[in-house]
């Protein structure tokens, strides 16, 4: 006989499993920001991707700073206060992350600035999309990242039970993982460090690398389908595997990376890539939490409040008994 | 209404323009490039865009015939065809061309030719030749355009570009970049191949739709010069390790590893100089080793938009590495870079312990390619419409005007070839020497090695008798047999060839068997065939015998006439003898032989008293002979009249000689007397006068005579007969 759902969750106590998925949710959202945080503080993004167009910022910075462009493209003080911005940057995502520690419902300031973090990650996610050759797969990879933020503010005022929130969490889940699954299956060209994370990971040689690298494509798509089939049993194993490949890939940045010779600089510059992607794993784990308690809830609360949404137990979640 | 008329006559207007508008004469054909796919030395890939026009065909030849098409003697369409960022991309693969010529070539469709373009194939063989390094070329435009004018300047044989061309891979930027490309053209025509390598900011499928690299994957390798030049081309956006790397390894193994240099150019650099960029990671431990355990001289990268260059390094974890990199001097790699072909800025300060130098500006590298080293300069490509063309018979030769960066450390790192075979340890590969075992090569530049060397010090090449005997070390530069008789003289100076030169008994400098009178300094002084010594008329012909005397005619004593018939024996022949009977002929030198002589001992042509008596005969000099003396005296005429004597004239006398005596002196007694008469006067008339008449008695005797003597009854006897003195006349 199939389990309605894995063990561990089927051991879990009930409000136990809510304070998780709530914990899951803002763990995701420390996470992503620390790691962009430290990327910010420590490394780059993509801001020269929007500031260095010419195409986009030519008129503007002429109009607005009165310089040609190429007094801008080659000016360092300008390359400097992009990273200064980028910096800057860095420390809003420094205080996210502090914040989504320990922000409750009420906290109104706090919230506004986990927006404004969030509303940056989403931003970069479009930089992102713009720095990869507007790749529609790069866009929407990062929306556990940026979609993470919203839904721990959404969950914190509203619960996670409404279908609009289970909604925008599949499509959370589904874009990161449709864009992995896009770029392994190579309907776009399959980045070489997917193939290279695999290599080191697994010690296969290339060709079978990316032989597992396809078949974990199909599968990313595959899950992304079934995440809508309204079969429980399909869901739950769908979940079950992003899950675990979503941390699989998010550890992989590290794991493949690190190395004793470079024990620090190596955590250094990918331990953060990690961190922040620990959302691809932490949502999957989170709706499967959700998807149990709705199941509990629809099968000990006769009849449910509604049949979209459940009482919270959680002290963290708002009540809409 | 009117507004109408006015419209529809502006439309009017506008299609007869159109219609009258003369039509370009030159297919739209553009952004051309020049790619490989093969050996650079003997292929080419010539591709474009189609923007207009049908049935393209590449027409190129060796020889430059202009816009002259049908001249071109070879034809080439399109072997491949790429939709490519919108555009109508035309491949055409060259095979078979001649290394390091130039080729000519222009692209025809239905609608017309293109311009005429040129390129120049690589060397075969160890050459001197330069390379353009550098990548990141978007968002920059200016400075974009700077650096591919320069590129045009620099006339290198190559562009090794590291990728990154436009931002956001779009058609519109492509288009961009190609029309930009252009710029790398040369005046004259001549295009330069570039070597592409894929950056993050376009895909594998950008790169090979645009310049058909001779790998879907981007990662290949050529050979410069035989073997002097191996350059990696590798794609950090894909697997770097797995089978980029043993493909690497391999190559490197299987051809790297015999040539002399070996370069690498990708777009992510393992260690970036500015301190926003992550460590490339996957390429330093795809690549790094390998480019140390064999040798790999230079490595470009890219990607940054700053300026390097390393001291050289290799990978190293334990003490004293940098970001896992050790300074190594001997055996070390030198990494520069990292790309600003016309891109914004980053700043450089990232610097490692291995770092020479670094920096933040747009510029290319300038690689020079020799056979004994590699030479790497940075160049600033502003202000580079200021930079003068190199010429192509020196590319080596930096050209005015151009800004070559020169950070702590000097302008140029050098790379001198290590690890070759060196045998004779001049500091040249032995794959690149021309003499491997010869130190110094050539020394004296002919051509030849020293070891091969016909004649050191001098020209083997000059061999102006072909003998093979250059002319330096040739005892006879201009005789092919030098001296083929042996004689110690060339045989162009010998005096007598198949002879010895040094036998010349009469020393005159005709050797013996070449001398037709070796026994005669002089030869044959007349050139009558005869050598002076046997020569029977020295300077005369001897051979001219009108008289046939057997005596030459220049020595014939007589010519006409025999010389033996001499009858008076003088040795004149009698035919030239003026007096052939008299010997001597005319003693006395009056022009009458001896025997004709009137008078011999004087002058017969002298007779002054025309008594055809000559003078040195005359007896009566002045008179004629035949008249002779006087007959007679004046006897007793004569008289005395007062003081003047006088006498009656004689004939045929001339001469009167008046003698006086005395009477007491004409003493008595037996004849013959004594007289004291003395001859007073000469005269020549009847009469002289006497004023000193003496004293005593006196008498007067006058003696007639002429100049045939004196008149028989001269005053020398007397009247019986008997002598008496006749005094001399005053």
């Amino acid at each position: 006989m199939r389990r309605p759902a894995p063990e561990f969750l089927e051991r879990m106590p009930t409000e136990r499993l809510e304070r998780g998925v709530l914990r899951l949710l803002r763990l995701g959202v420390v996470a992503v920001f620390l790691g962009r945080a430290w990327q910010h503080l420590r490394w780059d993004a993509p801001f020269r991707a929007l500031l260095w167009n010419q195409d986009l910022m030519e008129t503007p910075v002429r109009l607005v700073l009165g310089m040609s462009w190429r007094e801008w493209a080659g000016s360092l003080a300008v390359d400097q206060g992009i990273t200064l911005s980028i910096r800057g940057f860095g420390v809003l995502y420094l205080a996210c992350g502090l914040l989504a520690l320990i922000v409750r419902p009420g906290w109104r300031l706090a919230q506004a600035v986990l927006v404004a973090g969030g509303l940056g990650l989403s931003g970069l996610a479009l930089l992102y999309w713009k720095d990869h050759l507007r790749h529609g797969a790069q866009l929407i990879e990062y929306s556990s990242q940026w979609a993470v933020v919203f839904l721990l503010l959404v969950a914190l005022h509203h619960g996670v039970s409404s279908k609009g929130f289970l909604l925008a969490l599949r499509l959370a889940i589904v874009g990161t993982f449709l864009g992995h699954g896009l770029y392994a299956i190579g309907w776009y060209e399959t980045p070489g460090h997917y193939v290279t994370m695999i290599m080191t990971a697994t010690g296969l040689a290339e060709p079978a690398s990316v032989g597992l690298l396809r078949t974990a494509g199909v599968a990313d798509v595959v899950a992304c389908v079934l995440l809508f089939v309204p079969q429980r049993q399909l869901q739950l194993a769908a979940l079950l595997y992003c899950t675990a490949w979503g941390f699989l890939t998010a550890l992989a940045r590290t794991w493949c990376h690190f190395s004793l010779d470079f024990a620090l600089a190596s955590l250094d510059q990918w331990l953060f890539e990690t961190v922040l992607r620990l959302p691809h794993g932490l949502l999957p784990l989170a709706l499967l939490g959700i998807l149990e308690l709705r199941r509990r809830a629809a099968t000990t609360i006769d009849p449910l409040p509604s049949s979209d949404s459940f009482v919270p137990a959680s002290p963290e979640l708002p009540s809409h008994a | 209404m009117l507004e109408l008329r006015r419209r529809g006559l502006l439309l009017g207007l506008l299609l007869l323009v159109l219609a009258t508008w003369p039509r370009s004469t030159v297919a739209l054909t553009e952004k051309y490039r020049l790619t490989w796919r093969d050996d650079p030395a003997t292929t080419m890939v010539v591709a474009w865009n189609q923007a207009s026009g049908a049935d393209p065909v590449l027409y190129w030849d060796t020889v430059d015939h202009g816009m002259d098409w049908a001249a071109y003697a070879h034809s080439t369409s399109p072997a491949r065809t790429s939709t490519a960022k919108g555009m109508d991309n035309r491949f055409v693969r060259l095979t078979g061309l001649a290394p390091d010529t130039a080729h000519y070539f222009v692209i025809v469709d239905d609608e017309g030719p293109s311009e005429r373009m040129w390129f120049k194939t690589a060397p075969n063989e160890c050459a001197e030749f330069s390379f353009v390094a550098g990548g990141d070329s978007r968002n920059n435009r200016g400075p974009r355009q700077d650096a591919n004018v320069l590129v045009s300047r620099l006339r290198p044989l190559f562009i090794a570009f590291g990728g990154d061309y436009t931002d956001d891979d779009t058609d519109e930027e492509w288009e961009d970049w190609l029309d930009d490309w252009q710029l790398t053209r040369s005046p004259d025509g001549r295009m330069y191949p570039i070597v592409t390598t894929r950056g993050n900011h376009e895909s594998n499928a950008s790169v090979t739709g645009l310049f058909d690299p001779p790998s879907a994957d981007v990662y290949f390798a050529f050979s410069f010069g035989g073997t002097q030049l191996r350059a990696y081309t590798l794609n950090s956006q894909i697997v770097e390790g797995g089978s980029q790397a043993t493909w690497l390894d391999g190559d490197l193994a299987d051809f790297g590893d015999d040539h002399v240099f070996r370069v690498a150019q990708y777009h992510k650099p393992m260690r970036p100089h500015t301190t926003s960029k992550s460590e490339g990671t996957d390429e330093y431990d795809a690549w790094a080793q390998h480019f140390f355990d064999h040798r790999v001289d230079l490595v470009v990268e890219c990607d940054s938009h700053l300026v390097k260059r390393t001291y050289p390094v290799r990978p190293f974890t334990g003490p004293g590495n940098d970001e896992g990199f050790l300074r190594d001097d001997e055996n070390g790699t030198v990494y520069v870079g990292e790309g600003c072909w016309g891109a914004p800025l980053r700043t450089a300060n990232d610097d490692k312990d291995w770092t020479r130098a670094m920096g933040s500006f747009n510029q290319v590298q300038w690689v020079h390619v020799t056979p004994s080293a590699l030479e790497v300069r940075t160049l600033i490509t502003a202000g580079s419409g200021l930079v003068a063309e190199v010429d192509d018979a020196d590319p080596l030769a930096l050209p005015s005007g151009l800004d070559v960066w020169d950070p702590a450390g000097g302008p140029v790192v050098t790379l001198p070839a290590r690890g070759a075979a060196d045998e004779d340890g001049d500091g040249v590969p032995d794959a690149c020497d021309p003499c491997p075992v010869d130190a110094p090569d050539d020394s004296d530049g002919d051509g030849s090695c020293d070891s091969d060397d016909l004649c050191p010090d001098s020209d083997d090449r000059i061999d102006t008798d072909g003998d093979t005997t250059p002319d330096g070390c040739d005892a006879c530069p201009e005789d092919e047999l030098d001296d083929s008789d042996g004689d110690g003289a060339c045989d162009s100076d010998d005096l007598c060839p198949g002879s010895d030169d040094a036998r010349d008994r009469d020393a005159d400098g005709v050797p013996d068997d070449c001398d037709a009178c070796p026994d005669d300094a002089t030869g044959d002084s007349d050139g009558d065939g005869a050598c002076d010594s046997d020569d029977a008329c020295p300077g005369h012909d001897d051979a001219l015998d009108v008289d046939g005397d057997t005596v030459a005619d220049g020595c014939d004593a007589c010519p006409g006439f025999p010389d033996d018939e001499d009858r008076d024996g003088d040795g004149a022949a009698d035919g030239c003898d003026p007096c052939p009977d008299d010997a001597p002929d005319d003693s006395d030198g009056d022009g009458s032989c001896n025997s004709d002589d009137t008078c011999p001992g004087a002058d017969d042509t002298l007779d002054e008293d025309a008594d055809a008596v000559p003078d040195g005969c005359d007896a009566c000099p002045g008179f004629d002979d035949a008249l002779g003396p006087p007959l007679v005296g004046p006897g007793s005429s004569l008289r005395l009249g007062g003081t003047t004597v006088s006498w009656d004239p004689v004939a045929l006398a001339t001469t009167y000689a008046l003698h006086r005596g005395t009477l007491p002196g004409l003493a008595l007694g037996p004849r013959p007397r004594p007289h004291d008469h003395v001859c007073l006067v000469t005269s020549a008339d009847a009469s002289v006068e006497d004023l000193e008449l003496p004293e005593v008695g006196f008498y007067y005797l006058v003696a007639a005579s002429n100049p045939c003597g004196p008149a028989p009854d001269g005053l020398g006897r007397d009247w019986t007969g008997l002598e008496r003195p006749v005094p001399a006349c005053p």
